[in-house]
């Protein structure tokens, strides 16, 4: 091979590169500018809540059964009957995702017969140590819109409710 | 006057097993007080080597027994198919209109009930009614309304 | 009900014992009188039921277990479609579990089932496990045509301590109903009202007051009957099951405990026939609480400066070791421990403390074993076929609840006699014959012509009661069924746990075998009972004494005895889950793990060895009873041997307290005489620390017979003053006719009725008083 087919096969590939200055970009400049994502998109987990305020979710662990990554704890408790935290007897008082092993398939919505938890499209969830990936209730249940600023959901297992077992 | 231990015991002796004379006794001791009684229920029991628990059973059963204190004054209206083709419904509509009590009903001043009952086997009657146990009829609105307001026929 | 037919008119005098009939087209036999559901759940085809339970007679109440059949008696008429759990089998019957009529027929049944029943699966307790959900898929129509509001009726009603009731949700079964009927002749569910207004309910609105609550909730096939302590705690796929014994009374009930995560959830029933005959009592189902109680010891306390203070384990196992040998010392307790772990225990006082003062009977009991007086011994099913049953001064229901169960069953055709001071057989006929604790003896030896004269007759006996009662019993020559005070009493006697028995019932002294397995000399002379050891502690004889799973301060029947041994023993080790009366004042107190934390086996009433489980850690502090003596045992430079001594030919007698446990007084003029006995919810080990049997445990209760109440001015619920032997004790009456009149019952191991002594006065505590000392 002579010196010449080799400037030629560098010319071909600056070619290439240089091409590509004069066709549409492909990339946006995230963070500032966000790509919109598809319709069926599934991204970060939410606990909604029905129009009165009331939680949807009931506590009855089918997303937990449906996880096949085994990343979703829920514990139940009996609905305090002066301050009902969802409708009808039971309510989750305890409710984790761990999102460093979520696979974000959807089987928890699909399971879910109160439409309680749903994925959204949102996918910029950062944090500087693992622990913080752990979601609890108070970070995945949407804001009361009849609270101005929602008290902390408890996360220790109410006093007396549900029996009389101890924690 | 409660239920009569004699009368009861002889009654239990009719039957080959105690438990059998279980209807007749809570007849024996609704004739005495009006009612049954949650004395009644335990006397009883106990007579027949029940639990009161069965007894209770047996007792909310059958619809004719009263587990509640009686009213003075008693109506029970036949809703069957001659009764009501004749205004029954209608009938105790407008008591209920007046007085603002319905059929199972009892007034606040426990003066009066209203009851519905199943055919009277008095359809020639129609509508009839039982005032305080005994069969009247043809009842009419006015009629009603004055014997529940203690102004028509008197309470036997 | 029909589970014996005849054959119909024209059969022959001795119809063949076996039918043939063939099911989904296979042909089988049958013993006659073999109901359809039976037949065909034996020969593994699918079948939905509700109604029908094995253990239940039949009723026909839900009609989901439709079969097609076809055969001779209905020919005529081509095949039809019948109730599974209501027909029996019979000759040439062709059944079709799968046939189309069939299948429509289940289909419109669910279909009725599910009108009023709501669809609340997600937060129902049953959901995952339920009958109807399971059902419904594998047979219901997928749909319904019920466009109506359904009924709405109470949801959670409280129905007692541990019962919840869904109106809702019960499909009117009546497995229920027909348990409460037929097998505990309580009737504390009944049906109330009628057609569709029909609910389940207590009686007159009553919470349930029996001790068998729990049973409901699992034979319920629906979410109707749950529990207060499993409510919304777990679904199904949740827990982890592991199999497991009960440790509550001596009975030894088969479990399955079910846990999710560390902590266990509830306990089920593990059906062994021989044992339980499938039923757990209230207590056993619901007494895991102490598991998880606030008040469990998690690190060993040693005295210091007069206080009991947080230790090492090494620091309180070398001060016990220490204080142990420091000068004559002994053993009580152990009735509550493993096989293993009183075996280890027995090795620990003959070789480690060279002293045969052991003695596990620290309550009333005076011996385990039938063998032990020289008795012959029943098997629990032997009630099932004897025809005369002799009930001393026993009560099954409260000292071991589940054979109370298979006792009324017998009472329904044997002859039951129930003597004693109290009425023990309370939901069956008996023969009741009162009589006060002196005169037992004597009015044992009066039916031994009677005994004699039975086929098949058994004593059921709690060992309490002197030698005298002992020889009275031997003369009536019947086996003997002795229920237990402590759960393991059994393998603590044959562990050696008695200061006149070796491990294997070879008697003190004549060890040989014993001495070969453990490698050493044993100390020769019978030791002290457990009366002997108090009194020698109370006199400044003994040095220290190791309190190993007891608490002689409640359960020992001289209390005031126990009281001055304890204070006067210059050092004291308590072994035990929580800061009982006993250990608070220890001098070492060890934390050990309960009942469902340790692996090993427990014998039962009848000395039949049944392995436990560990299926929770416990307190993390807190040590097996057997690693704690293994490592006391190294303090002490004795090697625990790792096999059992071997049993005694002829098993050696065991010496009954004179006392027999008992200090029989009787009634003069004022006062009553003084009756201590067994309640199921007043216990002194683990319930009374459990948070889940708070609301049932018994404190302070005084049964008296209603005659002669009216004099002291007495009535139901009175807070009254029991005075005897300068002190004086405060109660609540509880009218009961089963007493004898002249005597006052409170409950054994409930703190306070063993200081009164054997003769009590009872006063009306004024109305102003017990206002203040509330």
């Amino acid at each position: 091979m002579g010196a010449l087919s080799q400037v030629r096969s560098l010319g071909r590939g600056l070619a290439t590169t240089f091409g590509y200055l004069f066709r549409p970009r492909v990339t946006v400049d995230y963070p500032e500018r966000e790509r919109p994502v598809p319709e069926r998109f599934r991204g970060l987990h939410i606990l909604d809540r029905h129009d009165g305020g009331l939680e949807k979710c009931v506590g009855c662990e089918l997303c937990q059964a449906a996880c096949p990554a085994h990343c979703i704890t829920v514990e139940a408790a009996e609905n305090p009957p002066d301050a009902a935290v969802s409708p009808g007897e039971r309510y989750a008082w305890r409710y984790e995702i761990d999102l460093l092993r979520c696979i974000f398939c959807g089987m928890c919505e699909e399971a879910c017969p109160t439409g309680a938890i749903q994925l959204t499209p949102r996918h910029d969830f950062v944090a500087f140590r693992r622990e913080d990936f752990l979601v609890d209730k108070r970070w995945l249940t949407v804001p009361d819109p009849a609270v101005v600023a929602p008290e902390a959901e408890p996360v220790r297992p109410p006093a007396g409710a549900g029996g009389k077992m101890a924690g | 006057m409660p239920l009569d231990l004699e009368t009861a015991r002889a009654a239990v002796a009719r039957y080959p097993s105690p438990r059998s004379a279980l209807l007749t006794l809570l007849w024996q001791a609704q004739e005495a007080d009006g009612w049954v009684t949650p004395q009644t229920v335990e006397t009883v029991a106990e007579l027949l080597g029940l639990t009161a628990s069965d007894v209770e059973s047996v007792l909310s059963f059958y619809s004719m027994y009263r587990r509640t204190p009686p009213a003075t004054r008693r109506l029970q209206v036949c809703r069957s198919l001659a009764c009501a083709m004749k205004g029954a419904e209608e009938i105790l509509e407008h008591v209920r209109a007046e007085t603002g009590v319905g059929p199972g009903e009892t007034a606040p001043d426990g003066s009066f009930s209203v009851e519905v009952v199943e055919c009277l086997a008095a359809c020639d009657h129609a509508p009839s009614c039982l005032w305080n146990e005994r069969m009247e009829g043809p009842l009419d609105k006015q009629g009603a309304l004055a014997r529940l307001r203690g102004q028509g026929g008197d309470p036997a | 009900m029909s589970s014996n037919p005849s054959a119909g008119p024209q059969a022959p005098a001795a119809p063949p014992s076996t039918v043939s009939c063939t099911i989904d087209g296979k042909p089988y036999t049958f013993p006659r009188g073999t109901l359809i559901v039976d037949a065909v759940r034996q020969v593994g085809r699918p079948i939905p039921y509700y109604c029908y339970h094995p253990r239940l007679e039949p009723v026909g109440a839900c009609r989901v277990c439709m079969v097609q059949v076809e055969g001779p008696p209905v020919a005529t008429r081509g095949p039809i479609v019948t109730t599974g759990c209501t027909t029996p089998v019979f000759e040439g019957l062709k059944i079709e579990t799968m046939s189309d009529p069939a299948k429509l027929a289940r289909q419109q049944v669910l279909e009725f089932l599910l009108i009023n029943h709501p669809l609340d699966c997600p937060v129902c307790d049953k959901g995952g496990e339920c009958d109807l959900q399971d059902f419904t898929l594998a047979y219901g129509p997928g749909k319904s045509q019920f466009a109506e509001q359904k009924i709405l009726r109470h949801k959670a009603e409280d129905l007692g301590p541990f019962l919840v009731l869904d109106q809702e949700r019960c499909i009117l079964c009546q497995r229920c109903v027909r348990y409460e009927n037929e097998v505990l002749h309580e009737q504390n569910l009944v049906l109330k009202e009628r057609g569709d207004r029909t609910v389940i309910d207590t009686g007159a609105g009553e919470p349930y007051a029996g001790y068998f609550s729990g049973n409901n909730t699992e034979l319920c096939p629906v979410g109707a009957l749950t529990s207060h302590t499993y409510r919304f705690k777990a679904r199904p796929w949740d827990v982890r099951p592991v199999p497991s014994v009960c440790q509550g009374c001596s009975l030894g009930c088969n479990l399955t405990v079910n846990l999710r995560g560390p902590k266990i959830v509830r306990l089920l029933w593990r059906e062994n026939q021989a044992v339980d005959a499938g039923w757990l009592c209230d207590r056993g189902r619901y007494g895991f609480g102490h598991t998880l109680a606030e008040q469990r010891l998690a690190t060993p306390l040693v005295r210091r400066d007069g206080e009991l203070r947080a230790a090492t384990w090494e620091e309180a196992l070398s001060a016990a070791a220490a204080g142990l040998t420091a000068g004559p010392a002994a053993v009580l307790g152990g009735g509550r421990l493993t096989d293993e772990e009183s075996l280890a225990l027995s090795q620990l006082a003959r070789l480690g403390l060279r002293t045969n003062d052991v003695d596990w009977r620290v309550g009333y009991q005076g011996f385990a074993a039938p063998a032990a007086i020289g008795l012959s011994e029943a098997a629990i099913t032997d009630l099932d076929r004897s025809d005369l049953v002799l009930l001393l001064d026993t009560s099954p229901l409260e000292e071991a609840p589940v054979l109370d169960i298979r006792l009324r069953r017998t009472a329904r055709r044997a002859t039951v006699i129930d003597l004693g001071p109290v009425r023990n057989l309370r939901h069956a006929a008996s023969r009741r014959v009162a009589c006060a604790p002196d005169e037992l003896a004597r009015r044992v030896a009066e039916l031994a012509p009677e005994f004699a004269a039975a086929q098949s007759p058994l004593v059921i006996w709690n060992g309490r009661g002197g030698p005298a009662l002992a020889e009275a019993v031997a003369a009536l020559g019947a086996p003997l069924l002795v229920v237990g005070e402590f759960a393991n009493a059994r393998g603590a006697e044959a562990a050696g746990l008695a200061p006149d028995l070796l491990p294997g019932y070879h008697a003190v002294g004549a060890g040989a075998e014993v001495a070969a397995v453990w490698g050493a000399e044993l100390p020769r002379e019978p030791g002290r009972d457990a009366a002997g050891i108090l009194n020698a502690a109370a006199s400044g004889d003994l040095q220290a004494l190791y309190v190993v799973g007891a608490n002689p301060l409640r359960s020992f029947p001289d209390g005031e005895l126990a009281d001055r041994a304890l204070d006067a023993v210059p050092f004291l080790v308590v072994q035990d889950l929580f800061l009982t009366e006993t250990a608070q004042r220890a001098d070492v107190v060890l934390p050990a793990l309960g009942a469902l934390e340790k692996a090993g086996h427990t014998s039962n009433l009848v000395g039949q060895s049944q392995p436990v489980a560990r299926a929770v850690a416990g307190p993390a502090g807190a040590l097996a009873d057997g690693m704690i003596l293994r490592r006391l045992a190294a303090a002490l430079n004795v090697t625990l041997a790792d096999q059992a001594p071997p049993e005694a030919e002829t098993p050696a007698r065991v010496r009954l307290p004179e006392a027999g446990g008992e200090r029989p007084g009787g009634g003069s003029g004022e006062e009553l005489g003084l009756l201590l006995r067994p309640r199921l919810f007043a216990g002194g080990g683990t319930a009374a620390f459990d948070p889940n049997l708070e609301p049932v445990h018994v404190a302070g209760e005084v049964r008296l017979n209603p005659e002669g109440t009216d004099r002291l001015g007495l009535q139901e619920g009175a807070a009254v003053h029991l005075h005897g032997a300068g002190t004086t004790v405060r109660g609540t009456v509880r009218l009961d006719a089963g007493v004898l009149p002249g005597w006052v019952v409170l409950a054994a191991h409930d703190f306070g009725g063993n200081r009164l002594g054997p003769r009590v006065r009872v006063t009306a505590v004024p109305a102003a008083a017990g206002v203040a000392a509330r």
